[in-house]
């Protein structure tokens, strides 16, 4: 059973045609956060860990209400 | 054989050199005589172990997933049941405490073959290389609580250097709604690991209830093996879930090296703030879980671009870059809000909630915040040069 459960996890745009390349815009059981992209970060660990078993995937950004 | 001493009361002095270690009885001096009187300070392993700070809130209800809910330190695994978690007071909690931490079961429910009810506390392995688990000499534990439980029965506390090697032990809660004390001493480790490191090593498990996953196999209390999970369990643990009837506390929990259980190190509340604070800091609650209604922790202004730049130093470095949420500061609103989607705005922006399009990204190191990617503005666009933004914050570095 994961500790974590990621409703979604998106890039965020840096505002240059490209994205932010320090954090992920997420949500965890309904609550959104940024969480950085540092290794030890419990969130961001477990969201690498979840890409590698193919269980999640990293989504493009999208308005909110779409 | 009697010594009479020149017919006197005592002995007033002794000669220096005659008293050496071969010449005191082996059992004259013991911890617990000495912990009696001597303050034997920064021995407790746990923090927060008498359920005094809760940043993230004192009390929430409807509970079903895992997280930090309440007590600070203190994970939450839960895959069973709905549960009112709260910080208690001193009416609820022994003598020599002033909270507890209690689950309520408000929705009960049966045992699956997966099902997992836990109070778990974790260090990071840097913190324990005094354990000298891997050498001939590791240091055993000893592990001492209140419990208090509308559910008589077997219960298990498991050891676990994070997946990788276990032991666990079980204890009785005797008497229903009763305080009793437990006392539970393992071996160290001669054959385990821990890695000198920032990241979780170690944990502590209260089970509450567990499923047949769990239980199935041969208890393992004898000990430390690689981890199997059908033997971490007991086979007679309680499961906590399966009436909305039962309630458990727990507080004064004490893990320290040796074979004795001495008297729970009380240190002040502040003290213990602080060291929640590397793993935790809301900036929009205090330490009792109340709000700090209108403050703003990080302000910054526009870039022009997607940046908000500005600094705010955290008040303890946090274990490592957290996991952040900012909250909304408005001079209209009686309390912090939390940004949610394009509804909800999460910051100031001259005048106005700032409502996210793309998102946002806050840029945390361990100390601080640099800047926060504010994205797009639904209404303003992109935050103009030298816009004014504010936001509290509450960040995350648990393990």
């Amino acid at each position: 059973m994961s500790e974590i459960n990621f409703d979604w996890v998106r890039k965020i745009p840096d505002g240059e045609g490209g994205y932010d390349t320090d954090c992920y815009f997420v949500s965890i059981d309904g609550v959104e956060c940024s969480v950085p992209m540092i290794e030890g970060n419990k969130e961001y660990d477990e969201i690498v860990k979840q890409v590698a078993d193919g269980t999640l995937t990293i989504e493009e950004p999208t308005l909110p209400s779409e | 054989m009697a010594v009479v001493i020149n017919g006197t009361t005592g002995i007033d002095t002794i000669q220096d050199g005659t008293v050496s270690t071969a010449k005191i009885v082996a059992d004259a001096v013991t911890t617990p005589k000495i912990a009696e009187t001597v303050n034997l300070g920064r021995r407790n392993l746990v923090t927060n172990g008498e359920m005094q700070i809760c940043q993230r809130d004192s009390g929430v209800s409807g509970v079903t997933s895992t997280a930090y809910h309440v007590c600070d330190r203190w994970l939450n695994v839960i895959n069973i049941g709905t549960w009112s978690i709260t910080r208690q007071g001193p009416a609820n909690a022994p003598n020599e405490f002033s909270n507890s931490l209690q689950y309520d079961c408000t929705t009960s429910a049966s045992l699956s073959a997966g099902s997992e009810l836990i109070l778990a506390q974790r260090w990071e392995g840097q913190d324990l290389q005094h354990l000298k688990f891997g050498h001939s000499d590791a240091q055993s534990l000893t592990l001492s609580f209140w419990v208090y439980s509308s559910k008589t029965g077997t219960y298990t506390v498991e050891f676990d250097q994070y997946g990788d090697r276990q032991i666990s032990q079980s204890y009785t809660i005797d008497s229903a709604n009763t305080w009793e004390k437990k006392t539970i001493t393992v071996s160290g480790d001669v054959s385990g690991s821990i890695d000198n490191d920032n990241t979780a090593e170690f944990q502590v498990l209260f089970w509450l209830a567990a499923g047949s996953n769990l239980t199935s196999g041969t208890f393992n209390n004898s000990a430390w093996a690689s981890v199997t999970t059908a033997n971490r369990v007991h086979p007679s643990q309680v499961n906590l879930a399966d009436s909305t009837n039962n309630l458990f506390r727990i507080t004064g929990i004490q893990l320290e090296t040796g074979d004795t259980a001495t008297p729970y190190e009380h240190i002040p509340k502040g003290d213990t703030y602080q060291r929640c604070l590397r793993y935790f800091f809301s900036s929009i609650r205090d330490e009792n879980g109340v709000d700090r209604a209108r403050r703003a922790f990080w302000m910054g202004h526009g870039t022009g671009n997607y940046l908000g730049a500005g600094m705010a130093t955290f008040p303890a470095v946090m274990r490592t870059s957290p996991t952040c949420v900012p909250w909304r500061y408005s001079l209209n609103a009686s309390s912090n809000q939390q940004g949610s989607g394009a509804s909800g705005g999460i910051m100031y922006y001259n005048n106005q909630d700032f409502t996210h399009t793309y998102g946002y990204g806050v840029k945390a190191e361990n100390w601080g915040i640099v800047g926060i990617n504010c994205g797009e503005n639904t209404t303003n666009g992109r935050a103009s040069d030298n816009s004014h933004l504010m936001c509290g914050i509450t960040a995350s570095a648990e393990l």
